[in-house]
């Protein structure tokens, strides 16, 4: 079928999975309602406050109303209050924490997807053309050494690598005040980032992307720098997910270059190195789509993780943040973003695949 | 089926498990990550009992209260903040984080497997909403929905058993329904149920049969999955019962804690480094087992 | 007639697990221009193991050829064979490879496949890349191998830009030039496929010209390499000395490298702003409706996964034809199909030998098969090829047990009997095959030599040739 009518289709599944998400994250938010409550005011804990949420929050109705109430006030970014630090400061809205919490999630997420494939793919395919020597059972070694290391310990190791007593040159170091000799901007020793915009310079961050923002400004050194600490954190979680893909692009290769058509392209006569590159790569990445939901779903919890590490200013940092706070409202907010973040990933690489291998818009 | 038709057929079982080991064996990597898993375990189970007091609790000396000491040969894995004798820890750890791991996973694929199996076999309405339900678990990162799992119905072991079994079952029933599409196809079934064997017969006599391996192999990976989410929860301070619980995580979470993560890492390695290594060790025996596993039942890998 | 293929004393194993596969034990036959030879036998017999050893392509592990010639004209396809490895024999055996000289091999081996010899496999469904349309798939095989002559074509095609055009606006082609553009419009005229077709072909080769006219120098030089390269590869074929072959394929392989890399890579685009890929796909479209297919046009732009078995099949057949062929080896071509299909597409073989005087080795079970299609027979049963002959005296006069055998288990309407007559036994286990010759323990008219001794081969009436003791005292068989 048209292209497009398959994208309409997949479209249209997309509903039930979101609703059935926003099922999920109603029940859990609302299990707890002491919880949600005190999310919702900010701890401002008496009879009257906890009767003005709960009739905010319809609290008193039947559930299918809170349901709908949940699913109205989540679609137009009322998503409750920050709790504050001080009694009288005023509340911050969760969905503007949310906007200043995403962009660097997403950039560490994209970020570390590019170094996955990148690294990936070729020692994915290397490791199928080469079975069974030398190369493919150092890479599987590799592979699956990498998928066994915990986060946060390979994130703990790296910073200490980089740290101010570690035996690398001081120019490679991001931490106490070492100084990346292009620019004074660097871990402190607490471990939080300094970025180099903040309210005292002036600058303000137009997207939130530090990548961006650095080019937006034409500051290529700050880009460079910020590339640079940006890098390692990816690095962590790129290490951590790329066995995943190295395994399943060898079993997937493996799998096509038994095809027929692999025989019919040697028969005639195409050199081997195209046979791989033309042939039979572009039919393994199609498989390759299939698991990439589950890659993304292990990928973004090496990012939450991650950034707890690193104090990534991003979305895995407020979540357990806001979960060692007992800040209900926060944290499901972090969910939702989370699972519908994974399941357009899904959609968009569902399409992928479509263009790829043109059988699939037959169903 | 006759006395002597069960002994047949478990002969016959037996010499294909004793040829696969055969084959197993073969693999450098995948004897290597048996034999230390198999090590594993027996510290495990004998560890606790010859290291001695509660299987726990991490044993404190309470000299060295607060300043980890290195490895010693009193202490041969060192200690770390508030006196915890690391090697102690790890020993006992070894129990908690398997056996915890192993109630999970076989949990998760008890679960998933009916669940596969009725979704499968059934198929129209009913298999299709489990399927779309097993889609939206899994579009969920592994520990964001535990800790949100956790932070709402408290943190003990019950919650933590049971927010890691939710995010498990799904693999094992997309695994399993995969599985009983393919062998509903094949002629025997189709001749068995020509023959008027009833579908929960069907079920089980073909059916599981064959999607075992796919299974097993699947345990063993997702076994070290399991013990890594659960280090991580400990480290990032979802764990339950204080400091003391012996678990790997946990280890490595007092020292995070305590000083500031990087400058302990700093001054006192071993009190990161030397639990991560005994996870890293295992996780990665579990996936070359599983991997070998994995290589000797896939039938597209002929040797 | 000439000797187009000649298999020498081949043996192919496979190492595997369980021991030693002796699949191919010492097979020779000849194949001699525009004639067919049909390789009949049981599934396991090593037929389609003797087709991929001539192309070589046995999957290497585990695959090996351990020995023998095969001669394409005056070249040996397995020269180097014993420096490609070593087979060790010690607790277990090993191989050792020298990847260098296979890969230097394999690049030779890549200017003779698709080229001098094709194949077409048995599952057209499966047979090609679903991820790229037919079209692109047969334009990779005129840019392996047609460079030349499409060049020429568009070269000749540019200089009589204002004719063409002149033909397109008329609707009609007058006259035919004396170069190769006009060989080419001979060719479609008298393939006789309706006007659109002309018209089709008319609008390509003129924009293929044009846009050649625009880069002349850059084109012009491309031709004179290709046509040094082709002189160059046609040595091979020749009686040269040994020095002389081995340079050739020093240089050859180098150029191999540059002409892939380049043109195939620049194709990946969906460049229509080059002419050759113009070009190639106009041949494309002549290739298609020279097999019967309709609409070729569509089909070109189709998946594969959109076309049916028996169109597919004859794509297939089309492919193995873009470069003419000397060795056109068919692997149960028409197992797959239907009957209707099927003799469809052996009509298209048949056209093929008379046409082309293309040789074509033509494997299958089906003996009515090999009865319509073949002019020589081969009969193998495990690894060896125990009897061969004209068709002819293979149906009505054949001498060995295992063939007797077979043409009596075809069942007859006119059979007075009940039973059918059936070859007892079943395929032997080619790890440890029978000792002496291999049908033995399934042939009546077995003796104790037959057992010992593996039996030669016999020519006991001229070009009828058996592998029995039954007839040893005859001459043996010679190869020269």
């Amino acid at each position: 079928m048209k292209l497009y009518v398959y994208l309409i289709r997949r479209l249209l599944l997309l509903i039930p999975v979101i609703i059935g998400v926003t099922l999920i994250t109603f029940y859990l938010s609302h299990v707890n309602i002491g919880m949600l409550i005190a999310g919702y005011e900010g701890r401002i804990r008496n009879a009257q406050t906890i009767a003005i949420v709960k009739r905010e929050l319809h609290l008193n109705g039947p559930i299918w109303d809170q349901y709908l109430y949940y699913l109205f006030s989540l679609f137009t970014g009322n998503w409750g209050y920050l709790s504050p630090n001080e009694p009288m400061d005023a509340l911050t809205p969760v969905f503007v924490e949310f906007q200043r919490r995403f962009p660097p999630t997403a950039e560490l997420s994209i970020i570390a997807t590019i170094l996955v494939l990148i690294m990936g793919i070729p020692l994915g395919v290397l490791s199928a053309v080469k079975k069974d020597r030398l190369l493919d059972q150092i890479t599987r070694l590799i592979a699956m050494a990498a998928v066994s290391i915990p986060v946060f310990w390979l994130g703990l190791i790296i910073l200490m690598a980089l740290g101010p007593t570690s035996p690398i040159p001081s120019y490679l170091k991001l931490i106490g005040g070492g100084q990346i000799n292009f620019l004074n901007y660097a871990y402190t020793s607490k471990g939080t980032l300094e970025p180099w915009a903040s309210p005292t310079s002036g600058i303000s961050k137009p997207t939130g992307f530090l990548l961006i923002d650095t080019l937006y400004y034409g500051d290529y050194k700050a880009f460079l720098a910020a590339l640079y600490t940006v890098f390692w954190p990816a690095l962590v979680v790129a290490v951590t997910s790329f066995g995943v893909i190295i395994r399943f692009l060898r079993s997937s290769m493996l799998e096509v270059l038994g095809q027929d058509y692999i025989r019919t392209a040697r028969s005639k006569g195409v050199p081997e190195s195209f046979v791989i590159k033309k042939h039979a790569r572009r039919n393994a990445l199609g498989t390759t789509t299939t698991i990439m939901g589950l890659f993304f779903a292990s990928l973004l919890s090496g990012v939450v993780v991650t950034e707890y590490v690193f104090n990534w200013p991003g979305m895995g940092e407020w979540l357990f943040n806001a979960a060692a706070n007992a800040d209900m409202v926060s944290v499901m907010a972090t969910t939702f973003v989370f699972t519908i973040v994974i399941v357009v990933a899904n959609l968009i690489v569902d399409i992928l695949y479509s263009i790829l291998d043109p059988r699939v818009r037959l169903d | 089926m006759s006395q002597s038709d069960f002994i047949k057929e478990f002969h016959s079982k037996l010499e294909a498990f004793k040829k696969n080991f055969y084959f197993l064996t073969r693999s450098p990597l995948a004897t290597i990550g048996l034999g230390i898993v198999l090590f594993y375990i027996l510290i495990a189970i004998v560890g606790p009992i010859i290291v001695g007091g509660n299987p726990l609790i991490m044993t404190q000396n309470l000299k060295y209260y607060f300043n980890p000491q290195p490895p010693s040969m009193q202490y041969p894995f060192g200690t770390t903040y508030r006196g915890y004798d690391i090697f102690n820890g790890v020993i006992k750890g070894a129990r908690t984080d398997i056996g915890v791991a192993a109630i999970i996973v076989l949990s998760g694929a008890f679960i998933g497997t009916i669940l596969g199996s009725i979704a499968g076999y059934k198929g129209g309405i009913i298999g299709e909403t489990i399927m779309r339900i097993t889609d939206i678990f899994l579009s969920i990162p592994f520990i964001v929905l535990a800790v949100a799992f956790l932070l709402i119905f408290g943190r003990n072991l019950i919650t933590m058993v049971e927010a890691l079994v939710i995010i498990w079952w799904p693999t094992y029933t997309r695994i399993v329904r995969g599985q009983v599409l393919i062998v509903r196809e094949l002629k025997y079934v189709e001749a068995s149920v020509a023959a008027g064997s009833s579908s929960l017969r069907t079920v089980i006599k073909h059916i599981i049969p064959n999607s075992i391996y796919p299974i097993f192999v699947q345990i063993s990976l997702d076994f070290g999955n399991v013990i890594l989410t659960i280090a991580s929860l400990f480290y990032l301070g979802f764990g339950f019962a204080g400091y003391s619980l012996a678990e790997w995580g946990n280890i490595i979470g007092i020292a995070a804690s305590q000083g500031s993560g990087i400058q302990t890492l700093e001054l006192y390695p071993w009190t990161i480094e030397i639990p991560g290594l005994v996870i890293l060790i295992f996780v990665l025996s579990l996936n070359l087992l599983g991997d070998g596993l994995r290589d000797i039942t896939d039938p597209r890998l002929r040797r | 007639m000439e000797k187009v293929l000649t298999v020498s004393n081949l043996k192919t194993q496979f190492f595997i697990y369980e021991g030693v596969v002796k699949a191919i034990d010492d097979v020779s036959f000849t194949l001699r221009k525009g004639e067919v030879l049909g390789i009949v036998g049981e599934t396991g017999c090593g037929k389609s193991v003797t087709a991929y050893s001539i192309t070589r392509l046995i999957p290497d592990p585990p695959g090996r050829i351990i020995s023998g010639k095969i001669m394409l004209g005056n070249l040996n396809l397995l020269k180097n064979l014993d420096k490609e490895a070593k087979i060790i024999q010690k607790k277990r055996i090993k191989i050792v490879r020298n990847r260098k000289i296979i890969r230097k091999n394999d690049y030779f081996l890549n200017r003779i496949r698709g080229k001098y010899i094709s194949m077409i496999f048995q599952e057209p469904m499966a047979a090609l890349n679903p991820v790229y349309t037919v079209e692109d798939q047969i334009v990779e095989t005129l840019f392996l191998h047609n460079l030349t002559k499409m060049l020429k074509i568009i070269k000749s095609s540019s200089k009589h830009l204002s004719e063409l055009v002149k033909f397109r606006d008329q609707k009609e082609i007058s006259y035919f030039f004396d170069d190769d553009v006009g060989e080419e419009l001979k060719k479609i005229v008298s393939a006789n496929k309706g006007q659109e077709s002309i018209l089709k072909h008319l609008d390509m080769l003129i924009e293929s010209s044009k846009l050649y006219l625009k880069k002349e120098a850059k084109y012009e030089k491309m031709l004179i390499k290709s046509i040094e390269n082709d002189k160059i590869e046609e040595k091979l074929l020749s009686n040269i000395s040994q020095e002389e072959e081995d340079q050739i394929i020093k240089i050859l392989t180098k150029e191999s490298k540059k002409i892939n890399l380049i043109k195939i890579s620049k194709k990946l685009k969906r460049n229509t702003r080059d002419p050759l890929i113009i070009e190639a796909r106009r041949e494309a479209l002549f290739l298609l409706e020279s097999v019967n297919i309709p609409n070729a046009y569509r089909v070109l732009k189709s998946y594969p996964h959109e076309l049916s078995g028996g169109m597919l099949q004859r794509v297939v057949i089309s492919i193995s034809l873009s470069n003419n062929p000397y060795v056109l080896i068919a692997d149960e071509p028409t197992t797959a199909l239907d009957v209707t299909v099927q003799a469809q597409i052996l009509e298209i073989l048949k056209n093929l030998q008379k046409n082309n005087k293309t040789s074509i080795i033509l494997i299958t079970h089906d003996l009515g098969v090999i009865a319509e299609m073949s002019d020589r027979v081969a009969v193998m049963y495990a690894g060896n090829i125990v009897e061969s002959a004209s068709t002819d005296d293979i149906f009505h006069n054949p001498k060995h047990p295992y063939t007797i055998g077979l043409l009596q288990s075809i069942p007859r309407i006119d059979n007075p009997d009940k039973k059918l007559k059936t070859v007892p036994g079943s395929v032997p286990n080619l790890i440890n095959p029978p000792s002496g010759c291999r049908f033995n323990p399934r042939c009546p008219l077995a003796f104790d030599k037959c057992k010992l001794e593996k039996p030669p081969t016999i020519e006991v009436s001229d070009g009828h040739t058996v592998a029995c003791h039954l007839f040893s005292g005859k001459e043996v068989y010679n190869d020269e």
